[in-house]
């Protein structure tokens, strides 16, 4: 399922505008890619964040991975419960999983966002 | 393009994390080749995972000081290793080399290379694969949040011979670059797991050297060199370039001593755990 009221990265992160901010958080898909999520280590609320740079660090039982920031910015809230109970990320991605939330410097930055329509193929080219 | 091999190599901890760390960056980032690393310890080393606990809660870090054992955070998840008497391989990988497989798949590309290299010394190792067991027993593997030992947990890219494990491995993503990284056993000091580790439960049996499984010492440099071959293979596969000797660049080197500096070679970034490490104000985590 790919909410038609999000864009998307190609790494798998959903991104939702509110208004100067965004929030963001990890696909259905990236979950299954995963795996079992283990640990998740989140920014500093305040910490300033450039497209592309890691967002967050996230042990599964297969690998550790960065995720990587969507747009830039600086972060204005964290997830803590996601951080604290990995589990609820991945039962809920698109919902009370979301990972951060951050106001965003560069709103043409978004534009290169894909829409739901073009994230659901490039899921489907795998 | 071919692939670059760095020379086995004995370092310290520290030395050998940052320059981990300062490859997959180079490799991430297309400034250097696809690259395998073979490299020992030297002095004998507690690698423990990025997420782990706090080591005093893992080591006895007096046994540890007093033994000349060091101690270091690796920039991979898992368990904490005692890096001995073993071979380590690290292999960094730009994104176009592993694109469209999936981290499983990534594995196991990876890992059939290694284990094609040991067969050339007559060894038979084989992926634990899904729902695998551990021990000549058949027990089930050790979830990982029960021991603290890397090698008693079972994962089903490790390397196994009876369902022991002699090949433990873990993998970190970063934008544009893959490392893996792992332990290839060359025989096991099991007084000296006994006299570091807190907690011993469930590691007996569950792994072993390539000495208990060959019936002879293997020295590091055979072994390196059958890795090496190994991997050779999955380099030169569908026309690639192959696997060539070169060294690390300028670049890498400085890199490998700022990382050391800031991060591995500083006892909160090793010793503490990560909650520990925010509250101390050092790094939040590895920037990319």
């Amino acid at each position: 399922m790919i909410p038609a009221d999000l864009l998307y990265t190609d790494q798998h992160t959903w991104v939702k505008r509110e208004g100067k901010k965004i929030r963001f958080g990890i696909t259905q898909n990236a979950v299954e890619e995963l795996g079992e999520i283990v640990y998740v280590e989140l920014p500093e609320v305040g910490a300033a964040l450039a497209k592309g740079d890691s967002f967050a660090v996230v042990e599964s039982t297969k690998a550790v991975y960065d995720l990587l920031a969507p747009a830039s910015g600086k972060v204005t809230a964290v997830n803590g419960a996601s951080a604290d109970d990995p589990d609820s990320i991945a039962a809920d991605p698109f919902g009370s999983g979301w990972m951060i939330e951050m106001s965003i410097s560069d709103p043409s930055e978004l534009d290169l966002l894909l829409s739901p329509a073009d994230y659901e193929q490039k899921v489907k080219e795998g | 393009m071919s692939w670059r091999l760095l020379d086995f190599a004995a370092l310290s901890g520290a030395e050998n994390m940052a320059l981990d760390e300062a490859v997959l960056q180079q490799v991430a980032a297309a400034d250097s080749p696809p690259t395998l690393r073979l490299y020992g310890w030297s002095p004998p080393c507690v690698s423990l995972g990025y997420f782990q606990g706090e080591a005093a809660e893992v080591l006895r870090l007096d046994e540890c000081a007093a033994r000349g054992v060091g101690v270091v955070r690796r920039p991979t998840g898992g368990g904490a290793i005692l890096h001995h008497r073993e071979v380590t391989y690290s292999l960094c990988l730009p994104e176009s080399e592993w694109a469209g497989l999936s981290t499983a798949e990534s594995y196991e590309r990876i890992c059939a290379a290694l284990s094609r290299g040991l067969a050339s010394l007559g060894l038979g190792l084989s992926p634990r694969g899904p729902g695998g067991t551990v021990g000549a027993g058949g027990e089930a593997c050790l979830p990982d949040r029960t021991t603290d030992i890397c090698f008693a947990r079972g994962s089903r890219h490790d390397l196994v011979s009876g369902g022991r494990k002699l090949v433990g491995s873990a993998q970190r993503r970063i934008k544009g670059g893959l490392l893996q990284h792992g332990s290839v056993l060359l025989s096991v000091d099991r007084e000296l797991h006994r006299a570091l580790f807190r907690r011993e439960a469930g590691w007996r049996g569950a792994f072993c050297g390539l000495d208990e499984l060959g019936g002879r010492e293997f020295g590091s440099d055979e072994v390196a060199g059958a890795l090496a071959g190994g991997v050779r293979e999955m380099a030169g596969a569908g026309g690639a370039g192959g696997l060539k000797r070169s060294g690390l660049t300028d670049s890498e080197v400085e890199a490998a001593a700022r990382f050391a500096a800031e991060r591995y070679a500083d006892p909160d970034w090793s010793i503490l755990s990560r909650r520990a490490r925010r509250r101390s104000g050092s790094h939040a985590h590895i920037r990319v």
